[in-house]
């Protein structure tokens, strides 16, 4: 299993196509830091929205790195799982399409050692990205903007987390979006099984996860009971949860405290579910499948 | 004991029946060719035997073991190359050919590599990108990644596919020198008639997915329907002076200044005699007692005899 995974990784990592993520996670970061550098009072004014009419916002101090990677990744996590679908829906159909499936399906390894191999190395490439984006959004916006709390906008109310209570916060986020992420990727691999062209997995990936969003942030009652809570988007931007805090007596965040840790470890657990499922059957379809291309 | 044994093997894709009942076996030594028109079954016979489809009914062995059971065990001592060698265009020939030994469970070293890419002929390019190789590059490095393993059974579908006159050659050579020189078991399949009928020891003849004969080259050249090719000087005259004879059953068409005969062998030289007492002159006259007369036969379609003999 290890000597194919090291196959797979070196064919990911070998591919030009796999540093398109990359260069445009890179791209979107810094167009943002740079955007946040030159006019971040007129986003934090924005965001703030009447408060500031009514609060002296001590903008200098708000727009620290901390802040800035939170917004990155307010605005970034709903787009990455498009980088992943590149990856993860050219996984089998894309080796289809080369015509190099059939010379790995007649080598002496099990289909199901391959699958898992290729879905292991499609987890990796998905961790590597999310790493490199806490690299550039978390790290570089700290050397650029500097450390301090971070302001937190929740509906009509803000929080202040500490700058020493923040950074386990952003571990636990990363590690979810890993796994969110990782929901996405499965759903490509799945879908790639079907196809002997990566188009249409890496397509049908992204329509899919367009329309569960969309339906995920629909405001109808009777979707809010029977199907949002099944979607995987629903569960996808959970991340946030471990930036909401307990609220003291006197209004302040509790350190090392999050608001509602059972709502997360549900979503872990569905997305999980998820993954589970999507490639068990991703497995189950390759084994049976007649290899034509 | 067969190397290959395959008993009523069968596969249908909803109502085609592309695989019908066929059933073979390949010894140990054998180039066994497998020949067939564009469509036959011969494509998924031999991915079926690669466990790439999955038969609707019948049964595999291989080296005396179950293909279901023991794939594992049974595919380490397979070399395939299935039509065209498709490859990793973005690695270089020694990462494709390091690849695939350790994904057939072979420990090779660098230098063992080398030495495969030498001997197929692509030293001083190992390290090139395989999207700068050549259509003939590209297959050698598909022979060299078939073999790596050191496979006591080869399959090659359709290796000339794509290739030009020398590399047809090139393989056919290859071919003979696994057979003869390294004692490889080697299953050919092709739709060139010319090619199976010059290489190999043994073959089997499929047709719409069922077999129509097994037997080496020898055995299914048929002497009762020797073909000959007369050309002559006048062909329309000696077409009318034919009509009313005996000969005129034998005939099988007109092609420019050549009239082409279907006969039994021993009729040859009274064919020749008479053509020459009905005073037609006769120019050459050429018997061909082949595979391709016995492949016309067994066909469905005459017409479709150029398609095997390109």
């Amino acid at each position: 299993m290890w000597q194919l995974l090291q196959i797979e990784l070196l064919k990911i990592f070998r591919k030009p196509r796999t540093y398109i993520s990359f260069g445009a996670i890179a791209v979107m970061v810094i167009i943002i830091q740079i955007a946040l550098k030159f006019d971040g009072q007129s986003y934090i004014e924005f965001l703030v929205g009447n408060l500031k009419d009514s609060l002296e916002i001590p903008y200098s101090n708000i727009l620290n790195g901390y802040f800035v990677c939170f917004i990155i990744l307010n605005l970034l996590l709903i787009h990455i799982p498009l980088l992943i679908a590149l990856v993860a829906g050219d996984s089998i159909a894309g080796e289809a399409n080369m015509g190099t499936l059939r010379l790995i399906a007649c080598k002496p390894v099990s289909r199901t050692g391959l699958m898992l191999a290729k879905f292991m190395a499609t987890v990796i490439y998905t961790a590597l990205l999310l790493i490199w984006l806490a690299f550039i959004s978390l790290l570089l916006s700290v050397i650029v903007f500097g450390t301090n709390d971070i302001l937190i906008a929740r509906n009509d109310a803000l929080e202040i987390i500490r700058s020493n209570d923040v950074m386990w916060r952003y571990l636990a986020a990363f590690a979810f979006a890993t796994l969110a992420l990782t929901t996405v990727a499965a759903l490509a691999f799945f879908l790639s099984v079907f196809a002997d062209n990566s188009i249409g997995p890496i397509v049908s990936t992204i329509s899919i996860v367009i329309v569960f969003t969309i339906l995920s942030e629909m405001q109808i009652p009777l979707y809010d009971r029977t199907v949002k809570p099944f979607l995987f988007t629903s569960h996808m931007l959970a991340w946030k949860g471990f930036f909401y805090t307990k609220i003291d007596t006197a209004g302040s965040s509790i350190p090392g405290t999050i608001e509602n840790l059972r709502a997360i470890a549900k979503s872990c657990g569905i997305l999980i579910l998820y993954i589970g499922g999507f490639v068990s059957a991703a497995i189950l379809v390759f084994n049976k499948k007649d290899i034509l291309s | 004991m067969p190397l290959v044994s395959v008993s009523k093997l069968t596969k249908k894709f909803r109502t085609h029946i592309a695989v019908d009942d066929l059933s073979f076996s390949v010894n140990e030594g054998d180039v066994y060719g497998f020949l067939g028109q564009n469509g036959a079954g011969k494509s998924t016979t031999i991915r079926m035997l690669l466990s790439l489809i999955t038969p609707t009914d019948g049964h595999i062995e291989f080296f005396g073991m179950d293909l279901k059971k023991d794939r594992k065990k049974i595919l380490q001592q397979v070399g395939a190359i299935i039509e065209k060698p498709d490859l990793y265009k973005y690695l270089s020939g020694y990462e494709n050919l390091s690849l695939f030994a350790r994904m057939s469970g072979f420990k090779a070293n660098k230098k063992d590599l080398f030495r495969q890419l030498e001997m197929v002929g692509l030293a001083g390019r190992e390290e090139d990108k395989v999207k700068t190789y050549s259509q003939g590059m590209k297959q050698r490095l598909g022979i060299a990644v078939a073999l790596i393993h050191d496979p006591r059974l080869i399959i090659l579908d359709e290796p000339t596919n794509g290739l030009d006159p020398q590399g047809i050659a090139d393989m056919r050579n290859l071919i003979l020198h696994l057979s003869r020189h390294l004692h490889k078991t080697v299953i050919v399949s092709s739709h060139l008639l010319h090619e199976i009928e010059q290489i190999s020891t043994r073959m089997l003849i499929i047709d719409q997915g069922k077999k129509m004969a097994e037997g080496s080259a020898v055995t299914l050249m048929d002497p009762a329907k020797t073909i000959v090719e007369v050309n002559v000087d006048h062909p329309e005259e000696a077409l009318r002076l034919l009509e009313s004879s005996e000969w005129s059953g034998y005939l099988q068409k007109k092609s420019g200044g050549v009239l082409i005969f279907q006969l039994p062998q021993h009729l040859v030289p009274e064919l020749n005699r008479e053509l020459i007492r009905l005073g037609i002159n006769v120019y050459s006259l050429q018997a061909r007692n082949s595979l391709e007369a016995y492949f016309l036969s067994l066909t469905r379609s005459k017409q479709n005899v150029a398609a095997f003999t390109d």
